[in-house]
């Protein structure tokens, strides 16, 4: 039989949407047909048909039993089609792609995960992950930040996580962002980790945010004395084809789609990636 | 096996090739501008130099349908297609096609191109007289190169062709035609061979490492118009986009000079430069592929410095200062 084109997704029914933020909701789909096997890190290409398509990472781990997660947020003409599907709604998805968290390497060691806006999103498929095989990771902080208490993503799983024994989360809102009633920090991600001064020794890092962030959370990390290789990131590249083959998403020899999405920091600066 | 045929008998054959495949080649009467799908021998052209487009979209058309939509939902059924074959083809365009497998094939493969391309059967013709842009002897081709061919065919001068089948599906499609060449005819194949080689004007060996300043690249590109022709002429590139449209999903090409490119919906644009464009379509082809695949990924067809307004030329940008 001749392997089929690449490009047709599967489809799936929206199975289940939850508002996180103003602009960001979670969707669970169900698969019509064969579910994938994937790993924390990887992403799909979700298709509003008739609209377009766009990469979103897969929010949830595999290790839990449901469809597959995405946390979408309205930009452009594809997130903002998505964010007008209702329950039981048809889309296409095709995947799973990029590489993962390396997440077994990890094993037997403390990991610190930080995450900014819908940042958070790459991030929770390797929190449950991790805390579903708890067992064989050390200690687990978690800093999340946001613009203000509403941009919050994920608040009643971090509510959640922080009740799971080992695993300590810190959440912030950028200064003026807070609300009265607001119990958590107040202050830019970089600065609160700072303030945290987590251990070293033993722990690997994954953060993933808007930009802005990822730069002075790396240059925090480095200032905190954490190596290179021990902290890893998501590029974010313009993508179309998800496999290394339309040219777009490249830097240098490299095909974020296919050779990403996550790299370390030791790796970011062989490529010599701007961050 | 090398046979010796008439221009009558080589239109013959193609006469019987018609049948079992859906045939290629170039077509025009004065200025041969592309390949086009033929129906009768006598539409084809082979005594152009080169086409003003390549063969690609034999393969990897301008435009094609990935599915359509039905109820709703993807619905697929491709219609079988009779394998393809393209004749008269250049040396440096069949090269091409080993560099576009690469892209196509591999681990992941898209067989929207792959479908075409298997069982596909490429039916050459050297080059006795090479264009003045013309620098396939450079990057590792030749105007009489057989890489990736099934059949060469050598326009001999006098009327004939000799015919020399490179593999098994080549032998067979040859092997009922014409006569089995004679030395004469061999030799005089030889020396045309050597003679073409001579003609080439360009030459040069591409450089290990490429000028990496932003001066260098921003100076070199400063005439570019972002009009993307060097692309959509190069038998080597193929970035494309996907799109929807009146309920089908559509590949079309596209290119990395283009200013939209890379652009992401936050209005960021990793290569909003044209400096930044151009070098990375030079560096794609001339150093990345090489890393990635062990060779250069231009062919030296010179289509792009022949169709260029701007008159830039690849071979400059790659040379850089050294030359
Ligand atoms: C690996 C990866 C994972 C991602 N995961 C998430 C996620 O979990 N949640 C989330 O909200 N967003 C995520 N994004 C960003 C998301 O893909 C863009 O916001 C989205 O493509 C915008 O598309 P649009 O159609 O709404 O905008 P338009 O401006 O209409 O974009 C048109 C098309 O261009 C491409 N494109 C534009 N911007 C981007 C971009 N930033 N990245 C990739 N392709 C782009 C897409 O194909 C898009 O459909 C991810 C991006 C990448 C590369
Ligand atoms: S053909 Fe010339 S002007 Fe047009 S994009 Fe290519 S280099 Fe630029
Ligand atoms: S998205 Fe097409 S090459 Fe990466």
């Amino acid at each position: 039989m001749r392997p089929t084109n690449i490009f047709i997704p599967t489809p799936a029914r929206v199975a289940g949407i939850a508002r996180e933020t103003p602009d960001i909701n979670t969707y669970v789909f169900e698969l019509e047909g064969e579910r994938f096997d994937y790993l924390p890190g990887q992403f799909v290409e979700l298709s509003i048909f008739g609209v377009g398509e766009a990469p979103f990472c897969i929010a949830s781990s595999p290790t839990r039993n449901g469809g597959i997660e995405c946390s979408i947020k309205k930009m452009g003409s594809v997130t903002q089609a998505a964010h007008r599907l209702l329950d039981g709604d048809v889309v296409g998805v095709r995947g799973p792609y990029g590489n993962h968290f390396p997440l077994d390497e990890m094993e037997g060691k403390d990991i610190l995960f930080i995450g900014g806006g819908i940042g958070m999103a790459p991030l929770r498929p390797a929190i449950q992950f991790c805390i579903d095989r708890k067992e064989k990771y050390g200690t687990i902080l978690i800093l999340c930040g946001a613009r203000t208490p509403a941009d919050i993503v994920y608040k009643g799983e971090l509510e959640e996580w922080a009740g799971t024994g080992d695993v300590y989360v810190t959440q912030t809102v950028d200064p003026g962002g807070e609300t009265p009633g607001w119990k958590g920090r107040v202050g830019l991600v970089p600065k609160v980790l700072e303030e945290m001064r987590p251990r070293t020794e033993n722990c690997c890092v994954i953060t993933c945010g808007p930009p802005i962030m990822i730069r002075f959370t790396l240059e925090a990390l480095q200032g905190l004395g954490f190596h290179d290789e021990k902290v890893y990131t998501t590029l974010e590249m313009k993508m179309k084809c998800g496999v290394g083959k339309c040219g777009r998403c490249n830097i240098g020899p490299l095909y974020i789609c296919k050779d990403g999405p996550v790299f370390s920091l030791k790796q970011l600066k062989e490529i010599g990636a701007e961050i | 096996m090398d046979r010796k045929l008439t221009k009558k008998e080589l239109l013959k054959l193609v006469e019987g090739l018609l049948s079992d495949f859906e045939v290629w080649a170039p077509a025009g009467n004065e200025k041969v501008y592309s390949f086009s799908r033929i129906e009768k021998p006598e539409e084809i052209s082979l005594g152009y130099r080169n086409t003003v487009t390549s063969p690609k979209n034999v393969f990897f058309p301008s435009g094609e349908t990935v599915y359509r939509l039905m109820e709703g939902r993807p619905a697929t059924g491709e219609a079988s297609e009779k394998p393809k074959l393209i004749l008269g083809i250049r040396p440096c365009d069949a090269r091409a096609f080993l560099m576009l497998d690469k892209v196509f094939g591999g681990d992941i493969e898209d067989t929207l191109y792959t479908s075409k391309r298997n069982k596909s059967l490429l039916v050459g013709i050297a080059c006795n007289e090479p264009s003045s842009t013309c620098f396939c002897t450079s990057v590792g081709g030749g105007p009489f190169s057989t890489d990736g061919l099934d059949v060469l065919m050598v326009d001999l001068g006098d009327g004939s062709y000799l015919l020399r089948g490179l593999n098994g599906r080549g032998n067979e499609i040859i092997s009922k035609c014409g006569s089995e060449a004679d030395k004469a005819s061999l030799d005089k194949a030889e020396s045309l061979d050597r003679a073409a080689k001579e003609k080439m004007e360009i030459s040069f060996k591409p450089p290990d490492s490429l000028e990496s300043s932003e001066e260098y690249w921003k100076k070199k590109a400063m005439a570019c118009m972002d009009c993307g022709i060097c692309a959509f002429v190069c038998p080597t590139c193929h970035c494309f986009d996907l799109v929807d449209e009146g309920g089908c999903k559509k590949r079309i090409w596209d290119t990395c000079t283009f200013p939209l490119f890379t652009i992401m919906t936050s209005g960021e644009n990793p290569r909003e430069e044209r400096r930044d464009r151009i070098r990375n379509r030079v560096y794609h082809k001339f150093s990345w592929f090489r890393q990635v695949h062990g060779e250069i990924a231009c062919v030296g067809c010179g289509r792009c410095i022949a169709s260029c307004p701007a008159g830039i030329d690849i071979t400059e940008l790659v040379n850089g200062n050294n030359k």
